[in-house]
């Protein structure tokens, strides 16, 4: 299974109707799970989520962003979508320019509104590739049972230590089947990722690989000219930063969210640079850093790059930890890749051969990122207490439940918890 | 007007030694008695001409790396908050240069979320700062003895005319070098690369000078933008940011609390005490001795500071994933190699010059109140808030997610308002620390703009400007 899905709808609004939309909005926001609008706890199959309005560009209509991170195919989501929160599809999407007078009760209009404004994500990065969101949290819950279970045994540490770790995995695994009978429990399903990562890394080097230097040269001589035109931008006015950070480190989640909008340089080379480098982050997420990390970053649990129709760039994320901690990894570990993409986008730090320099300048590649960053009106994680490490580790936890393990990684298994 | 300084070909610079606070350099550990004076501007024009003529009493680096026969046996040290700055009458597109987190000041509340200080912590609680006082101007005064305190409190009361004292906290000397829960600490202390008196220091505490003062490279090898005036002036050159926090440590509650989890036996109270820790009472790192206590290596400055994690003890079978010391500074722990972590980690350190408050516990770990407080000053040097002091703060320290746990806290300054355990690795399976109290309490603080002392007359001069 290739799941979860990005789905990502773009509308423009009626400015006649925007009182309307940012009262719904603020509606939503103000109870996330059950609000009658937009029920997200009742969105059975969706991992993250936001509606977020960007400004239109030189005077165009602001735009309506939904974005979500569901299982199952689009068109299946959708329609789940209208069942479940229609009432806020009707609200929302309602005050923006095409929306079908009978509104989600008129199918074929609906269906016709939501194709005509689906926008393919450039670029999409998944932390837990081939999990729905029924398995993440029926592992989440078997890890619970079972750290549960040692809890309670923790006063029987000595006898267990005399027992090999063999022993003690099947007297778990058995106490977690009596506790919780529903959960599944499932060994691993085989998995041929790591077979096509080898051919997957070729294939990249070879098709890339020429392009790149084709385009890396055509570029250099634009890269020194805008060297020396660019300044570091000022920062944010610490009012609007502050406004920044207001919504950042909600209490209780412990993702935060970024809403980021560039616009791309006006140059033919840099928007196919962009999509070249857009394609290559895809693949690599795909077929290659498709176990959680993306770059060296293990926080991201799913972001995208959507190119908008006005040659605007639009970024997605939701990721783990603050702010400060997701940026410092931009900038000491996946650089490169950002810098390969971002640098076709204006007032970014100069970079050298598309991939160099550019988001290593720490202090003007974070200021960069904040004077493009949005204010995001719904946001909503069905995961607000679990990082991606620890899915990941629930994950391998309930797949070594009942793995064919040795002592030796029996004992291994008992270290993840 | 001063000129701005010339730029310098950033990473060749060396320190400007009679340029640059002592502070920056030295903790001042001789002078074991400090007060920290927090004042507040009642007349702009006289404190701008008080903080002018006392320029050249403000003690450089120069001073303190002399033979210690000529060191000064009193020091003192000066620094502003942005409401100081303000309040001497800085126009505000200067302040607005200033980094974000110093002109929002530590008690905004968006800040409060990330820093921790919620519950008993919360600013609105605060008895220094937050709302309710307003400490513009701090003077750090240091001395031998209590008496030569007392006198220099006295001296600096009379010189700093147009500022009246808002509130004053004096330190208490350390007792064996070490806190009040008992631990030695302040053994991990990074240095500043160009300091010629550190050349000794492993590489991986040797750490850019521009991590820690404007005008040098950090790093990255970028020169940290500076704060300057309206018209270009620089007003960062050799100078830092010093963040001030007081904390109350709960000392009765804290070795009570592990008695009880070890079964009231005093050396196993002793050891899951250290596991979350990160060291021994003496110092000792429980990387290297995992077991038991080991003086000797506690007092050895030479030894006592040199392990790493990622072989040795990748899962914290000696030192938890979430102890003290292991959070503050992961080493080589965090990241895909070693190499690559300890780029990461020398890119968030902080120099730490703290001082002790309240009497110390007349017994080692004590379980019953004394009726006495007692407690931390922090103070920290950085030159990014944003990047080292409130990084560590909330990705490292207060991060139940930190290094993949789960749900873990750290048992030493976290607070118990979001719940959290202690997981301790062991065979045949961990064992857990659950219902940890707060043992610390945040009581205060404010950031700070610790001057160069000729940025100190640029910008006293762009003060009086805007008359």
């Amino acid at each position: 299974m290739s799941g979860p899905y990005a789905l990502t709808i773009i509308a423009p609004i009626d400015g006649n109707r925007r009182a309307s939309l940012d009262g719904a909005l603020a509606e939503i926001a103000a109870d996330l799970p059950n609000n009658r609008l937009v029920p997200f706890a009742a969105l059975s199959t969706t991992h993250f989520a936001r509606f977020v309005i960007l400004p239109g560009r030189d005077g165009g209509a602001d735009l309506l962003v939904f974005e979500s991170n569901h299982d199952g195919e689009p068109d299946e989501y959708c329609d789940h979508l209208a069942r479940v929160a229609g009432a806020g599809l009707d609200a929302l999407f309602g005050c923006c320019i095409g929306w079908p007078p009978g509104g989600v009760a008129d199918v074929d209009g609906y269906g016709e509104f939501m194709r005509a404004h689906r926008r393919s994500a450039a670029a999409f990065h998944m932390g837990y590739r081939g999990h729905t969101k029924a398995s993440v949290l029926n592992d989440l819950a078997v890890w619970d049972a079972v750290e549960k279970w040692l809890d309670a045994n923790e006063p029987d540490r000595a006898h267990w230590k005399s027992r090999s770790a063999l022993e003690l995995r099947t007297r778990i695994a058995g106490a977690v089947a009596a506790i919780d009978p529903s959960l599944s429990l499932r060994p691993a399903a085989p998995d041929h990722r790591a077979a096509v990562r080898w051919a997957a890394i070729i294939f990249l080097l070879v098709t890339i690989g020429p392009i790149y230097l084709l385009l890396a040269a055509s570029l250099r001589l634009r890269e020194l000219a805008y060297a020396r035109s660019w300044r570091p931008e000022p920062t944010l006015p610490v009012a609007d930063l502050d406004a920044l950070r207001a919504i950042e480190d909600r209490r209780g989640v412990v993702q935060n969210q970024i809403t980021h909008l560039a616009i791309m340089k006006n140059d033919w080379r840099h928007r196919l640079t962009a999509r070249v480098g857009l394609w290559a982050v895809n693949q690599v997420s795909r077929f290659i850093m498709n176990e959680g990390q993306l770059g060296g970053i293990l926080t991201i649990h799913f972001a995208r790059w959507v190119t908008l129709d006005d040659g605007r760039l639009l970024f997605l994320s939701n990721y783990d930890g603050s702010w400060e901690s997701y940026l410092g990894e931009f900038v000491d570990r996946a650089h490169v890749g950002l810098t390969g993409v971002w640098s076709n986008t204006d007032g970014f730090p100069p970079s050298r051969w598309i991939v160099a320099d550019g988001a290593t300048d720490e202090e003007s590649f974070k200021s960069w990122t904040r004077n493009r960053q949005l204010s995001t009106q719904v946001w909503y994680s069905s995961y607000p207490k679990w990082s991606i490490d620890n899915i990941l580790n629930a994950i391998a936890v309930r797949e070594g439940l009942y793995a064919h393990f040795g002592e030796k990684e029996c004992r291994a298994w008992l270290n993840r918890l | 007007m001063a000129e701005p300084p010339v730029a310098r070909p950033a990473a060749a610079r060396r320190l400007e030694l009679d340029d640059i606070q002592g502070l920056a350099l030295r903790p001042h550990s001789e002078l074991p008695y400090v007060s920290y004076l927090f004042l507040r501007v009642v007349d702009r024009a006289r404190a701008l001409a008080a903080l002018g003529a006392a320029t050249g009493a403000i003690t450089t680096a120069k001073a303190v790396l002399a033979p210690s026969a000529r060191r000064p046996k009193t020091r003192v040290q000066l620094a502003f908050s942005h409401t100081g700055l303000a309040a001497l009458g800085l126009d505000a597109v200067t302040r607005a240069s200033f980094s974000p987190e110093f002109q929002s000041g530590m008690a905004e509340p968006a800040r409060s979320r990330r820093l921790g200080d919620r519950g008993e912590s919360a600013p609105e609680r605060w008895e220094l700062g937050g709302s309710g006082h307003r400490l513009e101007v701090l003077v750090a005064l240091f001395a031998d003895t209590a008496e030569a305190r007392a006198a220099l409190v006295a001296e600096w009361g009379g010189r700093l005319d147009g500022l009246v004292v808002e509130k004053q906290e004096d330190s208490t000397p350390r007792k064996n070098q070490k806190e009040h829960f008992g631990f030695r600490d302040g053994v991990s202390q990074p240095a500043l690369r160009g300091d010629p008196t550190r050349a000794h220091l492993a590489a991986a505490d040797r750490i850019a000078d521009g991590e820690f003062l404007f005008g040098y490279a950090n790093e990255y090898g970028k020169l940290p933008s500076a704060p300057r005036t309206a018209g270009g002036v620089d007003l960062g050159d050799n100078g830092t940011y010093l963040v001030f926090r007081k904390l109350e440590q709960h000392v009765a509650r804290f070795w009570r609390y592990f008695h009880i989890a070890g079964g009231n036996d005093a050396r196993e109270a002793e050891r899951l005490a250290s596991k979350c820790v990160g060291r021994w009472p003496s110092g000792a790192p429980l990387v290297l001795a995992p077991d038991h206590d080991d003086r000797q290596l506690g007092d050895d400055m030479a030894h006592n500071n040199h392990f790493l994690y990622r072989d040795g003890d990748p899962l914290g079978m000696r030192c938890p994933l979430a102890a003290h010391i292991r959070r503050a500074n992961p080493r080589d722990a965090r990241g895909s190699t070693a190499a690559d972590s300890l780029t990461l980690v020398r890119r968030r350190r902080i120099i730490r010059r703290g001082r002790l408050w309240g009497v110390a516990p007349r017994t080692a770990q004590p379980q019953h109140e004394d009726g006495e407080r007692r407690g931390l000053y922090f103070v920290a040097l950085n030159i990014n808030i944003a990047r080292q002091f409130e990084f560590l703060q909330q990705t490292w320290l207060n991060n139940p997610k930190f290094a993949g746990l789960a749900n873990d806290r750290d048992a030493v300054v976290a607070s118990a308002e979001d719940g959290g355990a202690v997981s301790l690795p062991g065979e045949p399976f961990r064992r857990r620390l659950a219902g940890l109290p707060s043992f610390v309490t945040v009581r205060g603080g404010e950031y700070y703009f610790m001057p160069g002392l000729k940025a100190l007359g640029r910008l006293l001069a762009a003060c009086s400007q805007n008359s």
